[in-house]
C-alpha cells in the first residue's frame, strides 16, 4: 500500500527523496520504495523518518482498518 | 605456461588485490561497506540465489561429465565457472534491485575497474586461443578461466553502467 502520508509530509517540509534519505541514512531508492509501498521499513527506520519529518509514528505509518486497500 | 605457474600467478594476483583493498580501506578509514536495511535484505536473498546457482551448476557439471563418460573441463576451470556464474546471479539481482552499491561507493570507479578487468582477461584469453592453449587433452584448460573472467567482468561492467545511466535518467525525470 502506498504511503501517501509520508510523501505529503516530506513534500510539506520541502525535502526531496535524496535529502530525506541522507537525513535518515538510507539510499534514495529505499525512501522511494517505502513511499510506493514496496518495502516495509523496520521500526528503527520508521522512527528516524518520523523524527526527520517532525511527525509521529501514528501519523505516518499507522493504518486504520478501512485504509487497508489493495495497491 | 604450466599449471603450477598459472595457479601461482593466480594466487599471487589474489594476494595483491587483497592487500591493495586492505590498504585502500585503511587509508580511507573505512570500517566496512555501508548498506541500508533494505539493501541488506536484498543482498541476503541475492546470496541465497547465488548459493543455489552454484549447487545447480555443480550438479549439472557432474551430470554432463557422467553422460559424456569423460571430462569436458579442467577442475579449476569448472570451479571458476561455478563461481563466476554465482557471482553474476548475485550481482544481477542486487544491481537490478539497487543493493549492489553502498551508500558511499563511487559507481564510476567500480564500472571502470570491471571494464579494465574485462579488457585484461579477454586480452590474455584471446592470446591463449591464438596460441592454441585453450584446450588441453580434449578438455578446457586453465586458460579458459581468463576468457570466462573477462566475459563476466564485461557483463558486470555493462550491467552496472546501464543501471547507473537508467538511475540518472530517472532522477532527472523526477
Amino acid at each position: 500500500m502506498k504511503n501517501l502520508r509520508m510523501k505529503a509530509a516530506r513534500a510539506g517540509k520541502d525535502l526531496s527523496q535524496q535529502q530525506l534519505a541522507e537525513l535518515v541514512g538510507v539510499s534514495r531508492q529505499t525512501i522511494n520504495a517505502i513511499e510506493k509501498g514496496e518495502y516495509n521499513p523496520t521500526i528503527r527506520l520508521c522512527i528516524a523518518i518520523c523524527r526527520a519529518l517532525d511527525r509521529t509514528l501514528d501519523e505516518l505509518f499507522w493504518e486504520e482498518a478501512h485504509e487497508k486497500t489493495p495497491d | 605456461m604450466n599449471s603450477k605457474a598459472y595457479i601461482s600467478g593466480f594466487i599471487f594476483g589474489l594476494m595483491i588485490v587483497a592487500i591493495a583493498c586492505t590498504i585502500w580501506r585503511i587509508v580511507r578509514r573505512e570500517k566496512r561497506a555501508e548498506y541500508d536495511e533494505r539493501q541488506e535484505a536484498i543482498r541476503g536473498k541475492g546470496f541465497k540465489l547465488a548459493y543455489f546457482t552454484a549447487i545447480i551448476v555443480l550438479i549439472l557439471g557432474g551430470c554432463v561429465e557422467m553422460l559424456l563418460d569423460a571430462a569436458w573441463c579442467g577442475l579449476f576451470s569448472f570451479a571458476m565457472l561455478a563461481l563466476w556464474l554465482s557471482v553474476c546471479v548475485f550481482a544481477t539481482y542486487c544491481v537490478v534491485r539497487d543493493a549492489y552499491f553502498t551508500l558511499r561507493s563511487k559507481r564510476s570507479l567500480l564500472i571502470v575497474i570491471a571494464f579494465a578487468g574485462s579488457a585484461i582477461n579477454l586480452f590474455i584469453g584471446i592470446r591463449s586461443i591464438a596460441a592454441g592453449e585453450l584446450m588441453a587433452g580434449g578438455v578446457l584448460s586453465l586458460h579458459a578461466v581468463n576468457l570466462l573472467t573477462g566475459a563476466c567482468c564485461l557483463y558486470l561492467g555493462a550491467m552496472m553502467l546501464c543501471r547507473s545511466l537508467w538511475e540518472r535518467r530517472r532522477e532527472e525525470m523526477e
